[in-house]
């Protein structure tokens, strides 16, 4: 049966918490049982038994993709959610937020409804009347704090409900995804705000999607997906490997939507392209693959029984993600005796050195005849750099050379 | 401090809950507090409309129809609150999804709070009690004293069965439905328009050990006949509060772990 103690803290007279607040999980897991009858799925478990220690002064940000277990694992450590399994241990006052706006009700004045709000979290009129005047300056809807919230737009009740937020004094802060809320004025005003509450509450957990929150909030980051932490450490590192791991799962994803339309296509009878290879000059074994800063040829074979009369060779590299890197087209050298193109033709394109980047490309080959297509062909491309350069992905890597001279 | 589990700050809250409650309920509508009154009155002229001039039923013993609507609204009034704070506790727990996702705090409170509002019409009825009493020139006595216990009584039974229809509901929808109707059979089953006498033996016996009906003639005799009410009875209804609490307590407090999923 999973236990939890602790409770609020007391506070000794100078005001300093007799103890620290604290939040220690011991192998939680949070497992919801499977639908009897109705869907013969089977349980979920969205939370894996896992141990987590959380010390005062400790500002947590959990980051992951939608499912990982984060909303959950907060509302066990705010008391919302009973685990299934394991120990908590919760030292200290929570003060949870999961969504704004709570209580409010539309027929009351957005003036009564700060009382509300102040009902709920337990202060009586009495005491939230002092800060009463801050909150209505902060929200700065004018004068229609004292007509009924019904009346009010959706930014207006957004910043109304923040603003209910400023004057808390958590011990333990839980805030649950983007309290994202008015224009960019606001916003900002609010960003500030997020600081100062932070700053107050001994320990911070915070989730969220913006990385430049956790990175501007937070002092650790916890990196989590299907319920289990996949990486604990500081803010720079976690946000940095979570950002990597979604850009090469979206590339995953892209690369199968690719590899369907590799085509050969002849649009005038008789003409074709019949190779494109893309090679680098040392290797012969994996052609699907190069090496950014080797010297590579894309080879290409063409074909037209009938004569094209200005035959010119269209080459297109784009990236998986459809920026266009390469877009060039070159004219076929012919022969002076003859009218135009006809027969057999090796055609090669020399990139000395290849100066793409790392990541996976299709290239395609177009013959055109003037401005009309004729033939093309298309086939995937993977360019690798053998030593990926620190602090990003750039699009082309061009290869510095240093001379020398002496003087003097 | 603590009383069967809930501190101070819960008691602030239930304060907190209750005000909303009440202002939810009337605060809403144009005429507001006034529909407060206008409710009950309105449902016990129509029941002394229709039993007391088209059904012209007496009390044996007593000719008046003045007297019988007496007889029936210190009957009828306490029932009406009793049906109302048990709607309103069955739906209390499905109404504040919102909230029970998203806010920490003492699940009870809510169909608690939700039994209590029942206190509304209950005042409204036994005031109007009052007056038509003043008029019959039937002036309350000391007995009075009891509807006080009596009210505290019933408001137990009512918390205790509150708990554990706030529960089901969550979990069974159609409980919510079904009530008005089980409310509906068990007003008229109780001798509340109809006295006891007039009922077959069997009936009399059953009726002995229905709540409702001991509270009801428990106020009736408290208010309108100035005896004292029968203690065995009422100590009866304190003993099954008391138990359906606890049993209601313990049970609503196991099972609020899994509201959150059904909600």
């Amino acid at each position: 049966m999973p236990q939890r103690d602790g409770g609020p803290f007391k506070l000794d007279p100078r005001g300093c918490p007799a103890v620290k607040p604290k939040i220690e999980l011991k192998n939680v897991s949070k497992i919801y049982p499977a639908k009897t009858r109705l869907n013969g799925a089977g349980t979920k478990v969205a939370v894996n038994p896992m141990t987590l220690t959380v010390r005062a002064g400790e500002r947590l940000g959990i980051i992951g993709p939608n499912g990982a277990g984060k909303s959950t694992l907060l509302r066990i450590i705010g008391g919302l959610a009973d685990a299934s399994s394991g120990q908590i241990h919760v030292e200290g006052r929570v003060t949870a937020i999961f969504t704004l706006g709570l209580g409010l009700r539309e027929d009351l004045s957005g003036r009564e409804n700060i009382y509300v709000d102040g009902e709920l979290q337990g202060k009586s009129r009495a005491e939230v009347a002092p800060v009463l005047d801050e909150i209505i300056a902060f929200a700065d809807i004018g004068e229609f704090i004292d007509r009924p919230m019904r009346t009010y737009s959706t930014g207006m009740k957004s910043r109304l409900a923040f603003a209910m937020l400023i004057h808390i004094n958590p011990e333990i802060l839980i805030i649950d995804e983007a309290l994202s809320a008015g224009d960019c004025l606001f916003a900002a005003k609010a960003r500030r705000k997020m600081q100062e509450i932070c700053d107050r509450g001994m320990i911070t957990i915070i989730v969220s999607h913006t990385m430049q929150s956790v990175l501007d909030l937070c002092t650790r980051c916890l990196w989590m997906e299907n319920g289990r932490v996949v990486m604990d450490g500081d803010p720079a590192t976690v946000t940095r490997a979570y950002l990597d791991a979604v850009r090469t799962q979206d590339e995953a994803a892209l690369a199968e939507k690719l590899d369907r339309p590799l085509v050969t296509q002849s649009f005038r009878p008789g003409c074709q392209v019949t190779r494109l290879e893309v090679r680098t000059l040392e290797r012969l074994g994996n052609q699907s693959m190069v090496f950014s800063g080797e010297d590579t040829d894309v080879l290409v074979g063409l074909q037209a029984e009938v004569p094209l009369q200005n035959p010119q060779v269209r080459l297109r590299i784009v990236r998986l993600d459809g920026l266009v890197v390469v877009d060039s087209v070159q004219g076929v050298p012919i022969r002076e005796e003859e009218h135009g193109l006809m027969g057999c033709l090796g055609y090669r394109i020399t990139m000395r050195p290849l100066v793409l980047g790392a990541g996976l490309y299709r290239a395609a080959v177009e013959l055109l005849d003037g401005w009309d297509v004729v033939a093309m062909r298309s086939t995937m491309l993977e360019v690798v750099t053998r030593r990926p350069p620190t602090g990003g992905r750039p699009v082309l890597l061009y290869p510095c050379s240093v001379s020398a001279t002496p003087i003097g | 401090m603590a009383v069967l589990g809930f501190d101070r700050n819960d008691g602030k809250l239930m304060w907190a809950f209750f005000g909303m409650n009440i202002r939810d309920k009337y605060l809403g509508s144009r005429l507001g507090s006034l529909w407060a009154v206008a409710n009950p009155l309105l449902m016990l002229a129509l029941f002394t409309f229709v039993f007391g001039y088209v059904f012209k039923m007496k009390l044996p013993g007593a000719d008046t129809t003045l007297s019988y609507a007496i007889w029936l609204i210190s009957g009828y009034g306490p029932w009406l609150a009793t049906a109302e704070a048990l709607m309103a506790a069955s739906l209390s727990v499905v109404a504040s999804a919102g909230l029970i996702k998203n806010m920490a705090f003492k699940t009870e409170v809510l169909p608690i709070t939700a039994a209590l509002t029942g206190l509304l019409p209950l005042g409204v009825s036994l005031g109007f009690l009052a007056l038509l009493l003043v008029v019959d020139g039937n002036m309350l006595s000391w007995h009075a004293i009891f509807g006080i216990a009596i009210v505290g009584l019933q408001f137990a039974l009512i918390i205790s069965l509150g708990l554990f229809m706030s529960a089901v509901t969550v979990f069974v929808r159609d409980f919510a439905f079904a009530l008005p109707n089980i409310l509906m059979v068990v007003l008229f089953a109780t001798p509340i328009f109809y006295p006891l006498t007039s009922t077959p033996p069997i009936v009399q016996a059953i009726s002995l050990g229905n709540p409702f009906y001991i509270i009801s003639e428990g106020y009736r005799r408290a208010l309108v006949y100035h005896h004292v009410p029968d203690v065995v009875g009422l100590l009866y209804v304190a003993a099954l509060s008391g138990v359906l609490a606890v049993v209601g307590l313990k049970l609503f407090r196991r099972y609020k772990g899994y509201f959150e999923a059904r909600l």
